[in-house]
Parts: structure tokens; C-alpha cells; sequence
């Protein structure tokens, strides 16, 4: 899939955000301001384990979940 | 020794689990928490709302007690068991309470999918707790799937309506004996939590009632007092009803001829 001005279209938690080429899932939590002791992360409907934010590259289309735990009966 | 309340080989003081929705505050969570003297409460698993920095409602739970994230919005096993997987990875455990809900109406839970479900995080070591409409066949199937107890509904959630299955729940009380059965959902006064006890339920979950309550934290004591003096009774094995009366006094020695 061709990316716009080098830019790649991704989905988080099902809005379609636009991010530079070579962004990883540590840059979304990063750039986010996420506490990360608090979520789960899920790209592509895999988990995705925390040491592996920053290993983790996005591509043009791809889907993050980015979860966490809130009051629930 | 000790009545005390068995889950997968652990035990526990309480027979009250506590649901964390709805509270009008998180403070208020951990006040009722800790003043109710519940040892298992329940989460949910949703998206982070991108715009705002929240606190984790995880940081409001005190660290003795067990953090059992529920399925909510799975609609079926497949994302009941996504949901699992990803409350797993949050690191809190593997106590699971299976909600599958495919009806935005009455929340009826799905029992055929909610087997389906406990068969496939039970086998991968997750502590299940799944929650059904009272049906004796499926709570068979959940014993033999593995799971770790059973939460028939007493009425439809937040309906507050209390005990409205009685005799569906007397059935597994009667003949579910390997796993608890906790009583979940229309619990809406400690009267009804007392009610599940007597009849020989091991526990019960109760949430809306407690959360939406105008004193949360004093309703909480309240059904910690109930679920306690309803087990007491079940255990003494109160007295049987009768069509007649009986006289409480003596029939002989009256002070007349």
C-alpha cells in the first residue's frame, strides 16, 4: 500500500491517526503521555509484550489497541 | 476451623465479591473495598480514552485482593477468550469472570458460549468464573470444562429485582457440589444476599446495588453482615416452615381450669 508524504495511515483503538514511516508502538505510548504500567497493547490482534513497545513497527493499515482496566460488576 | 470459602484450592474469609462499576468516584471504590471486607472484585477490560490521562482503576484496589476481570463486550466465546488473554497480560492474574452478552436488552448471558469459553481458558490455566442464566445442564458442562465455580444470575444485572430464579438456583445448590456457586447480578438489598446464603449459595457478587447506593460504603458493611448472618443460618439449618401453628409456650399448666 502507498503512504501519503511519508506518512502512515494506522488505527488506534479505532480512529485512523496519521503517523511518520517507521513509527513503533513505544512511539504511540510515548507520544500519547500513556502511563504504560497501566494498559495492554494489542497491534494486529497480537499482544503485545511491554519490553517490545519500541520493537514493534507499525505499517500503513495496521490496528492498536491500546486497553486498559476500569471499574466492572 | 474456620467456614471459610474455597476457589480453586484457595481460600477466603468473605463470601462477598464486589463488582467496581458505576461508583460515583474511584476514592469510593477503595473506601467500600476495604469497609466491606471483600476479598475478589470484579474490573472490566476497554479502550483508553486517547484525550485523557485516567488512573487505572487497578491503583484503587489494595493488593491483598484479587483483581477478577470480567468479558464484557465479548459476544461470543472467541471474544470472551481475546478479552481474557489481553486482562492476563495486564498482569494482574488469571481470575476471569466470563460474561458473554450478545443482547442489549435484558444482558442475558449466552450459556452455550460461556462454555465454550471456560473450556478454552481453563485448559490454559485461567481461574474461570462464568457467569449463567441458572441451568443445571450447562452447570454440568462448566464442571466438566473446568471451572473454578458458577455465578447463576438471581435477576437480570442492575435490576436490583433480587432472588427472581429461586428454584433454578436451588437446583445447582442441590446438585453442584465439586465448585461454589456464587449468586451474580439483581442482588439489589442485603435481604436478598441474606436469601442466597440461606439457601446454600457459597457467595454472591453484588455491584449496582452497592455502587448506586445513596451510602455505598454503609451498604457494603450491610451486605457483608447479611451475607454472613445468611451463611450462619444455612449452616445452624433453620427451622422448616409449617401450615399450622405451634405453640412457642407450654400447652399445659394454664392459669385457668
Amino acid at each position: 500500500m502507498e503512504s501519503k508524504n511519508n506518512k502512515i495511515e494506522v488505527s488506534i483503538n479505532g480512529r485512523k491517526k496519521m503517523l511518520p514511516q517507521k513509527s513503533t508502538v513505544g512511539d504511540i505510548i510515548k507520544n500519547l503521555n500513556i502511563n504504560r504500567d497501566n494498559i495492554v497493547v494489542e497491534h494486529n490482534k497480537t499482544i503485545v509484550k511491554k519490553d517490545s513497545f519500541g520493537r514493534v513497527f507499525l505499517n500503513e493499515n495496521d490496528s492498536v489497541e491500546i486497553i486498559s482496566f476500569v471499574g466492572g460488576g | 476451623m474456620e467456614d471459610q470459602l474455597i476457589i480453586n484450592g484457595k481460600s477466603f474469609n468473605s463470601r462477598l465479591l464486589v463488582g467496581t462499576g458505576k461508583f460515583s468516584s474511584k476514592q469510593l471504590v477503595r473506601e467500600t473495598i476495604e469497609k466491606s471486607g471483600t476479598q475478589i472484585v470484579t474490573v472490566a477490560l476497554r479502550r483508553i480514552d486517547l484525550e485523557k490521562n485516567e488512573d487505572n482503576i487497578v491503583s484503587y484496589i489494595p493488593d491483598d485482593v484479587i483483581i477478577m476481570a470480567n468479558t464484557s463486550g465479548a459476544r461470543n466465546a472467541e471474544e470472551a477468550v481475546r478479552i481474557a488473554r489481553l486482562a492476563k497480560a495486564g498482569g494482574y492474574g488469571n481470575w476471569i469472570k466470563i460474561e458473554v452478552i450478545d443482547d442489549s436488552k435484558y444482558l442475558l448471558p449466552d450459556n452455550r458460549e460461556t462454555v465454550k469459553a471456560t473450556e478454552i481458558l481453563a485448559a490454559e490455566g485461567f481461574t474461570v468464573l462464568p457467569y449463567i442464566s441458572p441451568d443445571f445442564y450447562t452447570a454440568k458442562d462448566l464442571v466438566n470444562a473446568g471451572a473454578a465455580a458458577v455465578m447463576p444470575l438471581g435477576s437480570l444485572i442492575g435490576s436490583n429485582k433480587g432472588i427472581k430464579v429461586k428454584a433454578l438456583i436451588e437446583v445447582l445448590v442441590n446438585e453442584i457440589n465439586d465448585i461454589p456457586i456464587i449468586v451474580d447480578a439483581g442482588i439489589g438489598r442485603p435481604s436478598h444476599a441474606a436469601e442466597c446464603m440461606e439457601m446454600g449459595a457459597d457467595a454472591v457478587l453484588v455491584n449496582t446495588a452497592i455502587a448506586t447506593a445513596q451510602q455505598p460504603v454503609l451498604i457494603a458493611q450491610a451486605f457483608s453482615e447479611a451475607v454472613s448472618a445468611g451463611r450462619k443460618a444455612c449452616l445452624a439449618g433453620y427451622a422448616k416452615e409449617s401450615e399450622n401453628a405451634k405453640a412457642s409456650s407450654p400447652l399445659t399448666g394454664f392459669l385457668y381450669d
